[in-house]
């Protein structure tokens, strides 16, 4: 709030600015915030690529092995 | 008497150091209040094992009465990169190559307690074809927990105008000659086709952050909510990693394939045969060593096949503009593919060639502001801006002189297919497009006529223009 104009009525009317503006002033917060939760799914879905290729990778040597 | 430092007009935005000049010498002074973080990054290995990838320009540290001016904690010399070019003048490839590049920095970064702070497209210049980063304070100590802190510069540079120019249409990557701060992301996600929100990697990073951004801004009313919420953000190590690698496989699947604009087929359709093209090249090499140039600004250069033809003559650097996004993006794949080092393509229009841009027009240099080269070739390319363009030829001499000291050009007469091509559609007001009239626009602006030859039996000529 704070902002005035000028009412059809010529008075003056107080009114909020739109996001726009909040988000040209601050584009760092929501930025942060979707960043914390994305991330965390994100490192989870690595971690579990990342096991399933040492799997992977186990599983193959395995089969080589027992096939001599 | 010490000569006087002259401070680079893109650096004062971090107050962690800024580059200057002094003496035609580049060097970067690192402020008293980076020391740490400096100190950091060459202890922790990070910086020996970016120089060692390519991927940081290496840099020497020199003694500390060279600063040029108070708080001073050291002062490097870093190498210098032949020819600066601006994100706006890459093609789709080069903005890909970019963005990987920056991605892999902080992907390494990561992995010595490091992480990026900025992760501006300015702070990547290319060496040819390959992007290195030249912002060496670009690192900060990386604390646990902490986002990361460039992730919404990263896709406002270049995931959004990839997405745009991949999934909409390559002319958007202009979009970043107006917003020099990347595309904003509300502006990227109404661009952007609806089913583009069927795509996680576009659902992400691209419109639910624009709306996350607009939503979670910090108004008067809920100021304390998103100061709070903003301290609560925490990013783990492996969180840090899924969100680089997630940000790596997006940009690689981000294709585009090089076909479809006017001038993107010209090496297969233009007018010689393998006879008059052999003359032709055999005749621009001629001339490239007869100007003794090292530096060569190759005009309308398409994919670049006469640029390699002037590296051949012993050019050291070309930079190969064309206004094509085609042409420069087939250029740029051969040329990576080919592993060459000497050739920096160049998607610039020459009717409307990048201005002075940024704060005070002294941020980012014009075009010519960057020359002028020791050659300037412009083959088969006057016809298009006197004719095509309706520049007069003193305007055209006068453009092509304040880029290069020596102009190498291919006239094409008004008899030629080519300009009768042009001319078909509209009247013929081009009486002063002559040889005569070229060589006195040239004779002008002091600059005179070494060397005429014909090009085969094609009836174009081909002139060295000197001072």
């Amino acid at each position: 709030m704070g902002w005035r104009r000028q009412g059809s009525a010529g008075k003056l009317r107080p009114v909020t600015p739109p996001d726009i503006l909040y988000a040209y002033l601050d584009p760092i917060s929501g930025s942060i915030i979707l960043q914390a939760l994305i991330a965390g799914a994100l490192g989870a879905l690595l971690t579990m690529k990342r096991v399933g290729f040492a799997l992977r990778e186990a599983w193959a040597r395995l089969i080589k092995r027992i096939k001599g | 008497m010490s000569v006087p430092a002259s401070r680079i007009g893109s650096s004062f935005r971090d107050p962690s150091g800024f580059l200057f000049t002094r003496d035609g010498v580049l060097l970067r002074q690192v402020q008293e209040r980076y020391r740490r973080h400096f100190e950091v990054l060459k202890a922790s290995g990070l910086y020996a094992a970016l120089v060692a990838d390519g991927l940081l320009i290496p840099h020497e540290e020199r003694p500390l009465a060279e600063a040029a001016g108070p708080g001073a904690a050291f002062v490097i010399r870093p190498e210098r990169i032949p020819f600066v070019s601006m994100p706006y003048e890459w093609s789709f490839g080069q903005r890909r190559a970019a963005a990987l590049l920056t991605l892999r920095v902080q992907d390494v970064a990561l992995g010595h307690g490091m992480t990026l702070k900025d992760a501006s497209a300015f702070n990547i210049q290319f060496r040819g074809v390959r992007p290195v980063l030249i912002d060496t304070l670009s690192f900060e100590i990386a604390e646990e927990g902490a986002p990361w802190i460039a992730y919404r510069q990263f896709c406002q540079h270049f995931l959004a105008p990839l997405a745009l120019q991949a999934r909409v249409d390559i002319r958007l990557g202009g979009l970043l000659r107006q917003h020099l701060d990347g595309i904003p992301l509300d502006l990227a996600s109404r661009l952007l086709p609806r089913r583009s929100w069927l795509r996680p990697a576009m659902l992400f990073h691209i419109h639910l952050h624009a709306r996350s951004i607009s939503r979670h801004a910090a108004t008067d009313a809920r100021a304390d909510r998103a100061a709070a919420k903003v301290q609560q953000a925490r990013v783990s190590r492996r969180g840090h990693e899924g969100l680089v690698a997630h940000l790596r496989s997006t940009v690689e699947r981000l294709a585009w394939r090089p076909v479809g604009t006017e001038w993107g087929a010209y090496e297969e359709t233009h007018n010689y045969d393998a006879a008059g093209r052999d003359a032709k090249q055999s005749l621009v090499a001629e001339f490239v060593r007869a100007s003794g140039a090292r530096r060569v600004l190759d005009l309308g250069a398409n994919a670049g096949e006469y640029s390699r033809v002037a590296r051949r003559a012993g050019a050291e650097l070309v930079v190969a503009a064309d206004g094509d996004a085609v042409a420069v993006e087939r250029g740029f794949r051969r040329l990576t593919d080919e592993g060459e080092t000497g050739i920096h393509p160049l998607l610039v229009d020459l009717a409307n060639p990048s201005p002075a841009q940024g704060w005070d027009h002294a941020e980012w240099p014009s075009l010519a502001a960057r020359g002028p080269f020791d050659a300037v070739l412009a083959l088969a390319l006057v016809h298009h801006l006197a004719i095509g363009n309706n520049v007069p030829l003193e305007g055209v001499a006068a453009q092509l002189a304040r880029l290069g000291t020596t102009v190498i050009i291919e006239w094409v007469p008004k008899s030629d297919p080519q300009v009768q091509r042009l001319l078909s559609a509209r009247e013929d007001i081009f009486d002063r497009y002559t040889e005569d009239e070229m060589r006195a626009a040239f004779a002008v602006l002091g600059l005179r006529e070494q060397l005429r030859k014909p090009v085969g039996e094609s009836g174009r000529t081909l002139h060295l223009f000197v001072r």
